[in-house]
């Protein structure tokens, strides 16, 4: 074994195994946030407020939990969010596989300029957009309702969408389309039959971005919305954040259920995900 | 043959139209028209309807000492993430390209933050740094760094620094993965080459490692300054912007502007400067990214 591994060898296994563990210590503290607030999320009330103060919950409750589907309408801010960015992630797919295979397979007259002007509106940033988006919204009259979150949320993710899959579907071989074509296929049922079950790849990683992008966002949500029925769980839990005397066991605790999805989705793709969430600047 | 051909092409372009019809309709009223509106306010004074104002919004936002305040502090946060945050996002990339083990943990737990909406980071935090329960003021105790409990969000420069470690906290694992991305994609032979003609673990840094990720360190460094000017969401649930504006942001200024005292107007100008900073920053990173 030394032989073979040599002092360089040995050198390099010892580093290698030195960083892991570095990595696992510096993980735990750099997580420390999130268990203490998952810890904080299992305890009674009682225990929050005195000192000495506690890591570990002394009788772990799950009280606070139901709490917040009591207190406040915990319930119906979690379905807004799911139907909220369920519908985006539905029309961002649909809409932006059949604009990425128009700009990739069908050539029709402007569509390079389109296409710089979509790429373009993927610098710009949506909080320098706010007050000229709720003129817009309350013009169209759809304030205080699923659209004014549904439309801004497919049309931020729609450009990036655009990009992945107009890229994916350059990298199919024209002839696929032209045999189709010749065997009397008409362009919808190419795109639909042929173009989109080869994308998926490609469809889940703009589905993810799409999702996370939706369910994190607070700031349109916050802009958008005001009444108590439409509020999405970013602004169900800044609005507990914020009271005179916050509760800190229901906020954790909804800031649990708020984040633990994204964490076990991101968990299981990590590759799309990041892919994703990095604009295309990382090639996974 | 020929005009059957052409009827094909005919047919395709009407059809590629239709196609990219839909997605353009929302992008162009969503994004595009949005945008010409903005400068459009931005010249104006809201009362219920535009009216023409001229250049006095410009005028009268840089007289403004909270919104001047504001954009220090936008800046501060900016300097803090690229010096700090930066240099943390370098060396965590580093480690987990040596590791062979804890990788997966470790990255999994920096892009956590990531994933979870701004305000739940900022809730948890707000939690940690409580002053009179805070976990954080009970560890430091105990560990005998401070003698009583420190308001940590509480003075004008405490605050600030606060909302600084958290905008780190929040935004280390994008960049140390971006760069990791990076620094697994130099080939191994630069390496191999450099060790044969003697350098040493630092001279490879500075010789192999640090001019092959040039473009990316340059992205990610834009990336970063671009995600530190849209801070929001951990400033609106851990402060509300004070003490005194002390910690209030661009976005939030403006978002009160707009939404707390209806000055349209006032709030589109402070936008145009947002969107104009932040339009430059990505246009310049699109130029290293296309470079390399």
């Amino acid at each position: 074994m030394l032989d073979k591994l040599g002092y360089e060898g040995i050198k390099r296994q010892f580093l290698s195994w030195g960083f892991g563990t570095a990595l696992l210590a510096i993980g735990t503290i750099w997580g420390f946030p999130i268990f203490y607030a998952f810890f904080t999320s299992l305890k009674n009330p009682s225990e929050l407020y005195q000192w000495p103060v506690t890591i570990f919950p002394r009788d772990p409750t799950f009280q606070p939990y139901l709490k917040i589907f009591q207190a406040v309408p915990f319930g119906r801010y979690y379905l807004n969010s799911i139907l909220v960015c369920t519908v985006s992630v539905i029309l961002v797919l649909w809409l932006g596989s059949m604009a990425g295979y128009a700009f990739s397979k069908l050539e029709f007259k402007g569509r390079s300029i389109l296409l710089i002007i979509i790429l373009g509106t993927m610098m710009v940033p949506p909080q320098a957009l706010l007050i000229p988006l709720f003129v817009v919204l309350r013009n169209i009259r759809v304030l205080n309702t699923y659209w004014a979150l549904i439309l801004p949320y497919t049309a931020l993710s729609l450009p990036l969408a655009i990009f992945i899959l107009s890229g994916f579907f350059d990298q199919i071989p024209d002839d696929l389309q032209d045999c189709a074509r010749v065997d009397g296929a008409n362009w919808y049922s190419i795109y639909w039959r042929i173009m989109l079950p080869l994308a998926r790849p490609a469809l889940g990683t703009v589905a993810i971005y799409t999702f996370v992008r939706s369910w994190k966002d607070f700031i349109i949500a916050i802009t958008m919305t005001n009444s108590r029925a439409m509020r999405t769980v970013p602004v169900g839990i800044a609005m507990i954040s914020n009271k005179a005397s916050p509760e800190f066991e229901v906020i954790m605790a909804a800031s649990m259920l708020a984040s633990v999805p994204m964490i076990l989705v991101f968990l299981i793709m990590q590759k799309q995900f990041i892919k994703g969430l990095t604009g295309g600047a990382v090639k996974g | 043959m020929i005009k059957k051909l052409q009827d094909l092409i005919k047919q395709k372009s009407i059809a590629g139209l239709l196609f990219a019809m839909p997605a353009l309709l929302i992008i162009g009223v969503i994004m595009i028209f949005p945008i010409g509106y903005l400068f459009f306010l931005s010249f104006h004074k809201w009362v219920g309807h535009p009216v023409w104002n001229g250049v006095s919004n410009y005028v009268s936002i840089f007289q403004d000492g909270n919104f001047l305040k504001s954009l220090f502090n936008t800046f501060f946060y900016t300097a803090i993430n690229l010096t700090l945050g930066f240099a943390l996002s370098f060396i965590f990339a580093l480690m987990m390209n040596q590791a062979k083990r804890g990788i997966k943990f470790f990255r999994a737990i920096i892009f956590s933050p990531v994933v979870m909406p701004t305000v739940v980071v900022g809730s948890i935090w707000m939690w940690l740094l409580n002053s009179s329960f805070g976990v954080v003021n009970a560890l430091l105790k105990r560990i005998g760094l401070i003698a009583s409990n420190i308001g940590w969000l509480g003075s004008s420069w405490m605050a600030r620094l606060s909302i600084s470690a958290v905008n780190v906290w929040l935004g280390t694992g994008l960049t140390a993965v971006i760069l990791l991305a990076g620094l697994q994609g130099i080939p191994k032979s630069l390496y191999e080459a450099a060790k044969v003609d003697g350098a040493n673990a630092f001279q490879q840094f500075v010789h192999v490692t640090i001019p092959q990720m040039r473009g990316i360190i340059i992205i990610a460094l834009i990336l970063k300054t671009i995600g530190s000017f849209k801070t929001f969401g951990q400033i609106y649930v851990m402060t509300f912007g004070g003490p005194t504006y002390s910690t209030s942001s661009i976005v939030f200024y403006l978002y009160r502007e707009a939404f707390s005292f209806f000055n349209f107007g006032r709030a589109a100008t402070m936008s145009v400067v947002l969107f104009l900073i932040v339009i430059t920053l990505s246009v310049v990173q699109l130029y290293f990214r296309s470079e390399d």
